[in-house]
């Protein structure tokens, strides 16, 4: 079921409606059967797994609450186990097999939606109860819908037990129009970012991407300028909506995107983009490894598991691993260099981030290792003129009048976030007078019912 | 104000603002190829309408003459022809089309309405490329006279942007799921049917199955393509001749894979979809059993299915040139029937 679809815009009312009109003492297990049937919608037997992995967090959970010392590491090396085991298997088994000189089989698995997301979820409460941060969950049904609350279990944000467990137990005695409000902006802007943004670029970056060998330096350079705001409009887009689903029950998501372009280095970059998966990785994996505290070398190799992981995350492809680690290399030069110390104005700053993050997403979207060094090779190839812009857009099929659109749009987007400052665009749109808010909202609305491109594409994060 | 009224009348101003929009936008919006084509040939009003799917048109490698069947007729009878084929068209496909037909200004001598006997299995009633919901609601929007054409017309493009018609049609998921069947019996799901390694074969365990997959289903009489198929009919009857015929299918490989079986189950489901259309005026002719196994071309696919070779196309041409003529429709002699010329009146 996804977001932009009719399916949920039938399911989000009738659940919302079904949520406060019944019970306090009920809203956790409607919430928590609808969020069974959110993911049934889209391969059924698969929420069996999750049934797996709640079962044996849960009870990792309290086992390790209850118990001291080596008990209490083997519990939770027990659970991140079960977690990682399945992780591995789904996502990771055929890459390894494929990979290695071992003549291991290659498995038909189909990796269950949102499997990377909730086993993280998953892994961070085991871990959160292990440091003594959150008592561990006594109520079977809280802590699954911990892992499934439909708004944010297929693609984030990574939450943290601390901020959704106090939240279920103690659920909003009534609906709160304010609330609703806020709620409605988030999923109206997500839904303008993905529909009319998103799936609009997508529409020059794929044919690009697939065939790389039918273009040129011109078609390359714009697709991965387009891929950049493509992935960013997608992601935060879908994470507008969770968000803004979620409010509408009166759970506070937490923020996932924080105009990352608008990041003068790569370490603000980081701290702007999908936050929940970079701050998972620091608290699990960059400070245990001891952080900023450990030396420069130790520092560096610390950013590079952290990025090699982060990288590995997104899918099993030497693309992801390129991606992590560019990634990786440009936060070590940063530190090295001391690039926040080189005076330079805060535009040219961006500009240099933001083309240095756009090369790395090559690497991201690119089919192959082999697909992405041929763009790489041929970035600028060729000439970069009218006739070959012409001849560019020709081989998409896309009209000079459909770039001018994409063009205006991103602007629109850069603008509109760049206005919003340290707010974002949905509570932005709560400081303007009611005529001029009401009117945004209509014309949101519109752009979206006549101009959003009329394709299925899924949310690029479903895939890991 | 409460913000429920707030946004309702946001509601109302959107539905205002997609009213006047839709009703002002190129009617082209609203259609698509065949669609487009069947209203073409209404308005050069062709004598013969053939409604059909790939095996309309589909030839082998080795032809000498590639024409499809329409084109073969056309020649044969001298009678204008006019086909609106798709691939996966289907009785279900041809209903909103025939609604089409009903209401416009002509009435075509004849519709010719072929029944693949394919199109009511597993294969294909679930398959969601063939459950074109989208092109069944643009057939009924244009075939509409009444104000709901409006309403059609406003919902479309929110269905559009907001898949509205894959909530109404089988994902692959589910069609996966789905019940394969020999007779009454389950004997596995879609997805064990379609693995692709194996279906590249032609070896006698997958060509077993096959042939189960395609055609040994029991047919129920509340099948909805049998449904729509009567439909059509009924709709049609006192307008137009329809000529409603079972496809040609490869009975000698089938009984070769399975003898005494094959044909036995197939007949049983004729049977049940000449029970349907008993009592409607209609010509109906059984052609499954009336090519042997040289007319079909379907080893190109590697799956038995109903395309024909050139000489198997030919005799079906011939066929109906022959139906043709025993329902005395005929084009030097017969004018066209128009509702103007004869003054009919609407019934609707």
């Amino acid at each position: 079921m996804l977001f932009n679809s009719l399916h949920y815009l039938i399911f989000l009312p009738l659940v919302l409606l079904l949520h406060w009109m019944s019970p306090r003492g009920f809203r956790v297990a409607l919430l928590l059967l609808a969020s069974c049937y959110f993911y049934m919608a889209f391969i059924p037997k698969f929420i069996l797994i999750l049934f797996a992995l709640i079962l044996v967090d849960f009870a990792a959970g309290i086992w390790i609450e209850k118990s001291e010392g080596n008990q209490k590491k083997f519990a939770l090396v027990f659970s991140l186990c079960a977690n990682l085991g399945i992780l591995f298997f789904f996502k990771y088994y055929n890459f390894f097999a494929s990979n290695l000189p071992l003549s291991l089989p290659i498995l038909k698995v189909v990796l269950p939606i949102g499997l990377s997301f909730h086993t993280f979820q998953s892994m961070a409460y085991v871990i959160e109860v292990y440091r003594g941060k959150v008592p561990a969950e006594r109520n079977l049904a809280v802590y699954a819908l911990y892992v499934l609350f439909f708004p944010q279990m297929v693609a984030g944000p990574i939450e943290r037990p601390g901020n959704l467990l106090p939240q279920f137990h103690s659920m909003k005695p009534s609906l709160s129009e304010s609330e609703v409000v806020v709620g409605l902006r988030y999923i109206l802007w997500g839904l303008f970012k993905k529909m009319m943004i998103a799936d609009r670029l997508t529409l020059f970056v794929d044919p690009v991407y697939t065939s790389p060998s039918e273009h040129s330096g011109i078609a390359f350079c714009l697709a991965t300028f387009f891929f950049a705001f493509q992935i960013y409009c997608d992601f935060s887009g879908y994470s507008d909506i969770a968000i803004g689903s979620a409010r509408l029950f009166g759970i506070r998501l937490m923020r996932n995107f924080d105009t990352p372009y608008a990041s003068a280095s790569f370490s603000e970059f980081w701290k702007r983009w999908h936050i929940s998966l970079s701050s998972w990785f620091r608290d699990y994996v960059y400070i245990p490894l001891g952080g900023n505290r450990s030396s420069f070398g130790w520092q560096c190799f610390s950013l590079f598991v952290v990025f090699a992981l982060s990288g590995f995350w997104h899918g099993a492809n030497w693309t992801f691993l390129v991606w992590g680690l560019l990634n990786g290399a440009y936060l070590i030069i940063e530190k090295g260099i001391g690039f926040q110390k080189i005076k330079m104005p805060k535009f040219v700053a961006q500009t240099l981030v933001f083309l240095f993050i756009s090369y790395t997403w090559i690497f991201f979207r690119a089919n192959s290792l082999k697909d992405s060094f041929y763009i790489v090779a041929r970035l600028f190839s060729g000439e970069f003129s009218g006739a070959s812009l012409s001849t560019a857009l020709k081989t998409v099929g896309w009209s000079v009048n459909q770039l001018g659109v994409a063009l205006l749009l991103i602007v629109f987007l850069v603008l509109s976030e760049s206005r919003a400052l340290q707010r974002n665009v949905p509570e932005s749109l709560a400081r303007l007078p009611r005529v001029v808010r009401w009117g945004a909202y209509a014309g949101l609305v519109l752009l979206i019912l006549n101009y959003s491109p009329y394709v299925t594409v899924p949310f690029i994060y479903f895939q890991f | 104000m409460k913000l429920l009224t707030k946004i309702l009348i946001l509601f109302v101003f959107v539905t205002l603002f997609q009213w006047v929009r839709s009703s002002r936008m190129d009617p082209l919006f609203f259609k698509f190829e065949q669609l487009e084509t069947l209203e073409t040939q209404i308005k050069e009003q062709k004598s013969i309408l053939f409604f059909g799917d790939s095996v309309l048109s589909t030839s082998h490698g080795s032809d000498a003459d590639p024409r499809g069947i329409a084109t073969l007729l056309e020649e044969g009878s001298g009678c204008s022809v006019g086909a609106i084929q798709h691939a996966g068209f289907d009785s279900e496909m041809f209903y909103p089309f025939a609604k089409v037909i009903k209401h416009s200004s002509f009435f075509p001598k004849a519709v010719i309405v072929p029944i693949n006997l394919r199109s009511f299995s597993s294969q294909w009633t679930g398959r969601p490329a063939y459950q074109m919901m989208e092109k069944k609601y643009l057939a009924y929007l244009n075939a509409q006279g009444t104000p709901w054409q409006n309403v059609l017309k406003v919902a479309y493009r929110p269905l559009l942007v907001f898949k509205g018609f894959e909530l109404f049609q089988n994902s692959e998921e589910t069609y996966q799921r789905e019940n394969v069947y020999f007779g009454e019996k389950q004997v596995g799901s879609v997805a064990d049917f379609e693995d692709r390694e194996t279906f590249q074969t032609l070896s006698d365990e997958t060509l077993k199955k096959k042939l189960i997959y395609h055609y040994l289903y029991s047919l129920k009489p509340e099948h909805p393509k049998l449904i729509a198929l009567t439909q059509l009919s009924k709709l049609l009857q006192n307008d137009t001749r329809v000529i409603a015929y079972v496809t040609p299918i490869d009975w000698e490989t089938g009984e070769k894979y399975w003898p005494g079986e094959f044909k036995k189950r197939v007949a049983e489901n004729i049977e049940v979809i000449r029970q349907s259309v008993q009592g409607i005026n209609i010509v109906f002719e059984d052609l499954a059993f009336s090519l042997d196994a040289k007319h079909f071309g379907w080893d190109e696919n590697k799956y038995p299915n109903e395309h024909l070779r050139e000489n198997g196309r030919k005799f079906l041409s011939q066929f109906l040139k022959k139906t043709l003529e025993k329902e005395n429709i005929g084009c030097e002699s017969n004018p066209a029937t128009s509702r103007e010329l004869s003054g009919g009146h609407d019934e609707r």
